[in-house]
Formats: structure tokens, sequence, C-alpha cells
């Protein structure tokens, strides 16, 4: 008689992890082939629609950067605080302080010339997103209060914050729109020319690239790394957990406000009453993905804005925008539940002994 | 002059890409017409994009538009992501519209960048007058509020007390408390209204709990600026009444519902479509209109006596014929502040950006 046990597996390549990532997505949408056929449409049709307006035109690629820019900063946010084991679940919080400080720079700030006045509007947002976390990392380093819950408290405070300045004393004139005046021009995060993508896309690889050799090549990016495998070999090795609690959500959050900071100047130009619409809790998705690798999680960023917008092609072709979102969540979550084959081996061995 | 229109012809003749708006004033017939509209949520919400999709089934049924084929609607469109919408408008485009509705407040910006991109589109948002290139349209709801509020004061026989149940605090949503408050007034002086906020644009259980307070303080009678139907439902449980919101809501709560303040979009879309078939459509064009646009649902006559109802109707052609001016001063606010003088009338601005609170209202904020 066989027994079935599960394994965890001590090393994956990164081969393996794509490989893997590849497959169940494909699992994912054959698993959706079935019920855009039983709602009465040709899955093919639909897919290589979708892929062909999404990924395989530079308007669609455009597009998928220009709506992925949020997803990447909350996706690098959470990714470095899940990295120490700290669940950030507030980077939609974080993200609507980060937005809110810069538009108040904006609004009641002193005029700097361009450059500086954006490196300080950036700074603001930074610094709105890291006061954020920061309200969780001081309990959390001081007392052990679980940043779980606090996190994703202050996310509904920090939205309900956002959306009364939007709709109360920020409100732009003459409209019924919750939000704020257009951003002033010298503001705007300028295109790159000729290619009308953001400036602020090389701007946030760079981070990526940053935090990547941050892990890589520095003694913090390690001892986040140690604290993150073994909470009692980082004692064990003298690390100051208290100090790298700080230092992580803080640089987590003020990721995630970062995200606020390149919507406002680079995509909407307002700050608005529901401004983060979930990026925040699609970064913990992404980061996920990503096994927090920075550089992975701008690539998985742009494909789920990709997917996101595909919905509008989707729906034209007279599938409901319920299958559209729909497919979204089953390949989140079907890929997500086959990186369960990534962690773990499922190991057929004899049963060793008789039964008893 | 006509030597210049010729040659202004000719050289765009020459150039083979014809750049000339000139496909926006061509006539076609309206059959023809491809018809699209973008919506935040789904468009069969029971709310607010409900009444503007069947607006614009009902303009496209009217003027023979297939909505099977002709009518393309785009559900889940969130505000907040301007490439979404971009992608969305341009399916649309790709797809043939010839005219696309915004059925939410948050596309208005976008819009009217992607109307200088689609110059050929007729772009149509739920907007006050702000743009210049898009046609914007909006209901002056207070006409139907101030009816829904006299309604419930006559009611309300033997009490001054009248209750409210506010989503957001928002000049659309003050606009709907005052008018409300305003008509309960026209009937019965003494009238005020107790208001409460839900302060989220839709939460059942909020909505519930707020009419229950109502409820238990010992008002019956209600109005509403909420989109779900916890509100008549709650009502209905408590032996309570109220005036339902957005669309009709009498099926959901047959005990509680009066009546219904009803947004009636239909002769405004059918205006706009049949002159962008037409060609003669004015993109700066702003409508914003009160009359059958702005009404009560029928009434339920289980629940209203008949002299009831006829003197809400009343009410209503007065509103029409300019005899019952719902802003009319002398108007003051709730600290007692004059807001409209004696003999004078409040601008449609100032009525659009509503920052206050008649003076019979509690509770504001």
């Amino acid at each position: 008689m066989k027994k079935i046990r599960l394994e965890k597996k001590t090393t994956s390549s990164g081969f393996s992890v794509f490989l893997n990532s590849v497959l169940f997505t494909g699992v994912a949408l054959v698993f959706c082939a079935f019920i855009i056929a039983a709602v009465g449409f040709n899955p093919i049709e639909v897919y290589s629609k979708m892929f062909r307006k999404a990924f395989l035109s530079m308007r669609g690629i455009r597009k998928a950067i220009e709506s992925g820019l949020p997803l990447m900063l909350c996706g690098l946010g959470v990714s470095i605080a899940f990295r120490m084991n700290l669940n950030n679940i507030g980077a939609e919080g974080q993200y609507a302080v980060g937005a809110i400080f810069g538009a108040a720079y904006v609004l009641y700030g002193p005029e700097l010339p361009r450059v500086p006045g954006m490196v300080m509007l950036a700074l603001c947002c930074f610094a709105g997103g890291a006061l954020w976390a920061l309200l969780c990392a001081v309990p959390k380093a001081f007392w052990g209060v679980d940043e779980s819950i606090t996190t994703l408290m202050l996310n509904y405070v920090a939205l309900i914050l956002l959306s009364y300045l939007c709709l109360g004393p920020w409100k732009a004139k003459g409209q019924n729109v919750g939000q704020t005046e257009k951003i002033p021009e010298i503001f705007e995060i300028p295109e790159i020319p000729g290619l009308e993508i953001s400036l602020a896309f090389p701007v946030v690889t760079l981070i990526a690239l940053l935090l990547f050799f941050f892990y890589r090549c520095t003694t913090s990016g390690y001892q986040i790394n140690v604290i993150g495998k073994s909470l009692t070999a980082a004692r064990y090795a003298g690390i100051n957990i208290r100090k790298n609690i700080l230092l992580v959500l803080g640089l987590s959050g003020g990721l995630a406000g970062l995200a606020g900071f390149v919507q406002y100047a680079a995509v909407t130009g307002r700050v608005q009453e529901n401004m983060p619409n979930n990026a925040g809790y699609t970064g913990i998705v992404i980061a996920y993905l990503s096994r927090f690798n920075p550089i992975v999680v701008i690539i998985v960023s742009v494909l789920f804005a990709g997917l996101q917008n595909s919905s509008a092609t989707v729906q034209v072709m007279g599938v409901p925008a319920q299958i559209a979102t729909m497919i979204q969540g089953a390949i989140m979550i079907i890929v997500i539940a086959g990186d369960f084959f990534q962690r773990y081996k499922i190991v057929f061995a004899e049963k060793g002994g008789k039964a008893s | 002059m006509k030597k210049t229109t010729i040659s202004f012809l000719t050289a765009a003749s020459v150039l083979t890409m014809c750049a000339v708006p000139v496909s926006a004033s061509e006539p076609m017939d309206v059959s023809e017409l491809i018809v699209g509209e973008l919506h935040y949520s789904v468009a069969e919400d029971g709310g607010f994009a409900q009444a503007l999709h069947a607006g614009v089934v009902e303009a496209c049924e009217n003027l023979g538009i297939d909505t099977e084929t002709n009518l393309l609607t785009m559900e889940e469109i969130s505000e907040e992501d301007p490439a979404l919408i971009e992608s969305a408008v341009e399916e649309l485009v790709d797809s043939g519209a010839n005219i696309i509705f915004g059925c939410s407040t948050g596309y208005a910006g976008v819009l009217a960048e992607l109307q200088e991109e689609f110059p050929e589109v007729v772009f149509a948002q739920y907007n006050n007058d702000v743009y210049e290139n898009i046609v914007e349209f909006q209901i002056r709801g207070y006409e139907g509020m101030f009816q829904a509020g006299y309604l419930c004061a006559l009611m309300n026989e033997g009490s001054n007390e009248l209750g409210f149940e506010a989503s957001m605090d928002d000049a659309s949503v003050r606009t709907a408390i005052n008018s409300f408050a305003l008509g309960a007034k026209y009937a019965n002086p003494d009238a005020t209204v107790q208001v409460v906020w839900a302060d989220s644009w839709y939460d059942l259980d909020i909505e519930a709990n707020n009419a229950k307070t109502l409820i238990d303080s010992g008002i019956k009678y209600m109005g509403m600026e909420a989109s779900s139907p916890a509100v008549p439902q709650t009502c209905e449980a408590n032996g309570a009444y109220c005036v339902g919101y957005n669309v009709d809501m009498e099926a959901s709560a047959p005990g509680a519902v009066m009546t219904s303040f009803v947004w009636n979009w239909t002769p405004i879309f059918q205006d706009i479509i049949q002159k962008t078939a037409d060609g003669t459509i004015d993109i700066s064009a702003d409508y914003y209109e009160g009359g059958e646009c702005s009404a009560l649902a029928d009434f339920n006559s289980e629940l209203v006596p008949e002299e009831i109802q006829q003197k809400v109707l009343e009410v209503k052609d007065k509103i029409a014929s300019g005899e019952i001016v719902v802003y009319a001063g002398e108007l003051k606010d709730d600290e007692g502040n004059v807001l409209v003088a004696d003999g004078e009338t409040m601008a449609d601005e100032e009525i659009l950006a509503q920052d206050f609170f008649v003076e019979n209202v509690k509770g504001g904020k």
C-alpha cells in the first residue's frame, strides 16, 4: 500500500518557478474556456482578441503600463514587508495617505521650480505612506501588536479620510465628482518622447532594480532575509529586530505611498475619492505571485493591468462583464493554488512497517 | 466667403486624409446608429446605473434602434482607472459607436480628452455644465424630491417630524435633502426633516440601521437618497413608510413604498440620439431638465389615499407652470442666514453646488 505525503521543497530554481506559473495560467485559461463556451462564445476567439489587444499592440502595452504603475509600487511595498514575514495588508491605506499628503503639498506647499518641486511632491507622498505604516510598526516593534490587523484596519480610516477630503474641503469647484482640482502642470510627470509612456515607468523600474540589489548586496537586505527565514536565528545572530521592523514597514508604506504619487502626477492628474481602487490588495497578490522578487513584480503588474484592461475588449464582444472579472479572478486563484506545487512536492512512499 | 469655402474643400479633397469633422454633421438614419454606454457598476444595479441604462434602452427603442445589435453596454468600468476608460471607449469606437454615454460623473475629464482624439464620435456625459466639447446632462432632481417631501408631510398627520436617509455629504445629496424639506414645509409650515447619514454610497447594513434609528425615534414617514432597498424593507418590517429612490422600489417593499422618485432620462437621451443622427447636435450642449424627467412613479394606491394623490399631482403641475419655484425667497439656511431674499430665486449654479441646508433640516453636516 502506498502512502502519499507532502514534502517541503528546499530549493527551487527561478526557471521552474516561471514554468510552474505559465503552466497554471494555462490551467486557468482552460478552466475559463469552459465557462466562456457555456455562455455561448468561442473561447479561442475571445482569448485571441483579448491578448492581441492587450499585449500585442503598442496602445495595449502603453495602457497596461499606465494602469500597472500603482500596482508595481504597491507590489514592491508589500513584498519588502512580506520578505521579513511582516504582513502588511495596508498598502491600500498607505497609498491613500500618500495621495493625501501629495495633494496637501500641492495645495499648501511652497512654490518651487519644476524638478525640486516634483521631488518634494514624491517625498511627501512617500512620507505619507511611511507614516501610515509606522502607526502600525511602532506598536508591532515595542508591544508585539499584530500588524495584519492594524494595517488592515487603518485602510478603512485612510479611505474614509480620503473620501472626506475629496468630497469636502478639497473638492474641485463646479463638479459633482469627488476629486481635487487638476494638478498644476509643473508637477506633471512627463512622457518619454515618442513612446507616449510616462517617465514614471523607468523610474519605478529603477526602484525595483535598487531593491533587487538592496536584498542581494547590503547588510540590511541580508538581515531582512534572515529575519524572514527564522526569527530565532536572527535574534541569535544579534540582529536588531525592532529597528528592522520600523525600517521595513516604513519603507513598505512609503513605496505604497509613492503609488499615490505616480497615479496623481502621471495618470489621473487629480486625487480622487476612491483613488487606490483595490491596487493595494491586488499588490498583495502580485507580491505573492512574484515571490517577492522586485523585478518580477514589475512584469507581473503589467500582465495584471493588461488583463484588467482587456475586460473592455471582452465586453464589446458581448461577453458579460462578470465573465471578464471572473477570468481575472480564476487566473489569480489558480496560479496561487499552483504555487503550492512549487513549495511542496508530493512523495509516494511505501508504507513502512505493519499496521497494528 | 464662398471662395474660401471652395478653396478649403479643394484642399480637403487633395488631402486624402479627410480630417474635416464632417462625419458628425452628415445626417444618417437614426435606427442605424450605434450607441455605447459606460457604467461604473453592473447596469442592472437596482439604482442609479439602472435608471440611466433604462433611459438609454427606452430612448433606443422609441427611435427604432435595435438594442440587441446596436446598443453596446460596458459595465464595471472603474472611474479611477483612466486606461480602462480609454480601452472601453476605443473598443466602442472600433465597433462603430456613433455616440457614447458616460453614465457616471467620474468619466467626464477622460471623455473630454478622448473627444479630441475621436472627433467623429459624440460624447454625452452625466455632469454639470463643465466641458465645452462633450454633451452634458443632468436632471432637476429637486422637483421630484419636493413632491416627495410634500407627500410625506401630507401623510404624516398629527406629527411634524419626518426622516431622511442620506448617503454621502455631497452637493447632489444636499439637493435631495433640501428639496424634500422644502416640499414638506410647503404642506406643513412646521414640518422638520431629521437626516441620518450612511456616509457611504451603498451599504445595506448601515442604511437599514439608519432607517431603524429614525423609526425608533418615532418617525413614520421618510425620504431617502440611497440606492439599496434596505430602507424600504426596514420600513415595511417596522410599520413605517417611505418614498423610494432612483427606480420604482414598490416591488421590493409593497407595504412601505408609497411611490418612488424616479430618474427619467428617456426624453433627454432620445433628443441627444436623434440630434446625433440628424447631424444637428451641439457638442457643447448642456441638458438640465425637470418636468417629466424628475417625477414620481405611480402611487401605491393601497397606501396613498386618492385625495392626497391629487394634491401631489397639483403641486407637480404648479412646478411645471412656474407657480411654485422650489428655491425661491425668502429662504434661510439652518443657521438662520438668508440664502435667497424675498421675491428672488436661486441661480442654477447655486442649486447645483448646494453647500447649505435649509432651515427645517435637522442633523445636516
